[in-house]
């Protein structure tokens, strides 16, 4: 038997994730209230269907907690939130890309 | 432990205000929000600023370190709190905190708890059972072990309540997803079932594939001549090195596809090869004379399109 049987085994969230409005508020430790507001304004996009049966993306799940993180840390109004993370995923893309061209350009 | 000057941290002088310090922490923590920030040690910066933020903000924890570091102590000297120091606080608990919150910050606040930042202590009260709670983390993974699984190590946490923890990395995790350990989270009350630990991933970058989404970038060095002729060659992939060919006429810049050699998953991701024509220097006689021939027998005008423009 070798050791590493004993390891702990990470899980891949997958990316239909499909969970609720509750266990995302448990998974990023929001009250479903404060949630339903972000929701409102456009910080995360549920899948469909309606508010009792809203599923959400792993995507959506990154979503809500960046902007939890950025609520907390930076003190930022929630109407904020949702521009503040197309920004961040834009300029993470546009990072990337940088990075790719600069490794064709550079000698 | 170390001695931390947190008015050296905040970049105020002592005497600052309380609007002065929350002023230069957002200011700082706007620079150095891991989620936001393009430094490569964010991460540790943010924390030693929020650590920062937490001692001064609050006027309680504030007097009690102005008291000790008129002592004299200097950022980064050795420390040992005085044996008086604390007495008559609660202790730190179980001794697991995951405040992520320096030992130095534990050693003088740690009865007091940390309040809004990160995952403050739960104060146990006897007879409740409860499920611990969910930490969040980020983690860098090596690029061959997302492409394969395997086992990484994994640094969680910073200050007194870092760990480090083996573990099974699936194969085909990608930058930004999110992974999950149960019952790595905090401890649970009562002999509750302890929380999950959710990582946010990040790849560590690697020096000859970028990666965007499933698909890599890998860029190919090529002789003028392969270029021009066309070749076939073996270039590295995550899986391995593969056979490709270069068709003839291939210019610096060009892109081509090795299908499916990307990241695995449902629809696994592709290789790119993206060419960059090298051109060796003419330092010998008979290097000079290929150039020189190759420049009087060919007509060739890479600027040809510049003469018009419109």
């Amino acid at each position: 038997m070798t050791p590493s049987n004993h390891l702990p085994v990470a899980e891949l969230i997958a990316q239909d994730l499909d969970a609720d409005l509750e266990e995302i508020c448990r998974i990023c430790g929001l009250d479903v209230e404060e949630l339903r507001q972000w929701i409102l304004e456009g910080v995360a996009e549920p899948r469909s269907g309606s508010a009792c049966d809203w599923q959400f993306s792993a995507r959506q799940l990154r979503r809500v907690s960046v902007a939890r993180r950025l609520r907390r840390d930076l003190e930022l109004d929630a109407r904020a939130l949702p521009v503040v993370l197309d920004l961040i995923e834009e300029v993470e893309t546009l990072r990337r890309r940088v990075r790719l061209l600069e490794r064709v350009i550079e000698d | 432990m170390q001695f931390k000057d947190y008015y050296k941290t905040l970049g105020v002088e002592s005497g600052a205000s309380a609007d002065e310090i929350k002023r230069a922490y957002r200011k700082l923590a706007r620079k150095y929000h891991p989620d936001v920030s393009k430094e490569a040690d964010a991460e540790a910066r943010f924390k030693e600023i929020g650590e920062a933020y937490e001692a001064l903000k609050d006027p309680e924890k504030r007097a009690q370190y102005d008291q000790l570091r008129q002592g004299g102590w200097r950022q980064g000297q050795e420390f040992r709190p005085p044996p008086e120091w604390g007495s008559g606080w609660q202790s730190a608990g179980d001794g697991q905190s995951y405040s992520g919150f320096s030992d130095f910050f534990e050693s003088l606040f740690g009865g007091l708890g940390a309040s809004g930042f990160g995952n403050g202590r739960r104060q146990g009260s006897a007879g409740v059972r409860a499920r611990g709670r969910d930490v969040h983390a980020s983690v860098e993974i090596d690029l061959p072990t997302a492409y394969a699984g395997g086992v990484q190590r994994l640094s969680l946490g910073g200050g007194a309540g870092s760990r480090t923890l083996n573990v099974r990395i699936p194969a085909g995790v990608t930058e930004g997803r999110q992974i999950r350990l149960s019952g790595q989270g905090e401890p649970g009350l009562g002999g509750g079932p302890a929380g999950d630990l959710y990582m946010d991933v990040k790849l560590r970058p690697h020096p000859l594939f970028e990666i965007q989404g499933r698909d890599v970038h890998l860029t190919l060095p090529i002789t003028p001549w392969e270029a021009a002729l066309g070749t076939r060659l073996s270039v590295p992939t995550l899986g391995g090195k593969v056979e490709m060919s270069i068709p003839a006429g291939t210019s610096s810049g060009k892109r081509l596809r090795l299908k499916g050699r990307g990241l695995p998953g449902k629809t696994p991701g592709d290789q790119y090869v993206i060419v960059k024509v090298v051109v060796p220097a003419a330092d010998s006689a008979r290097a000079r004379e290929l150039y020189e021939a190759l420049k009087s027998e060919q007509s060739f005008d890479p600027r040809a399109g510049m003469e018009n423009p419109s």
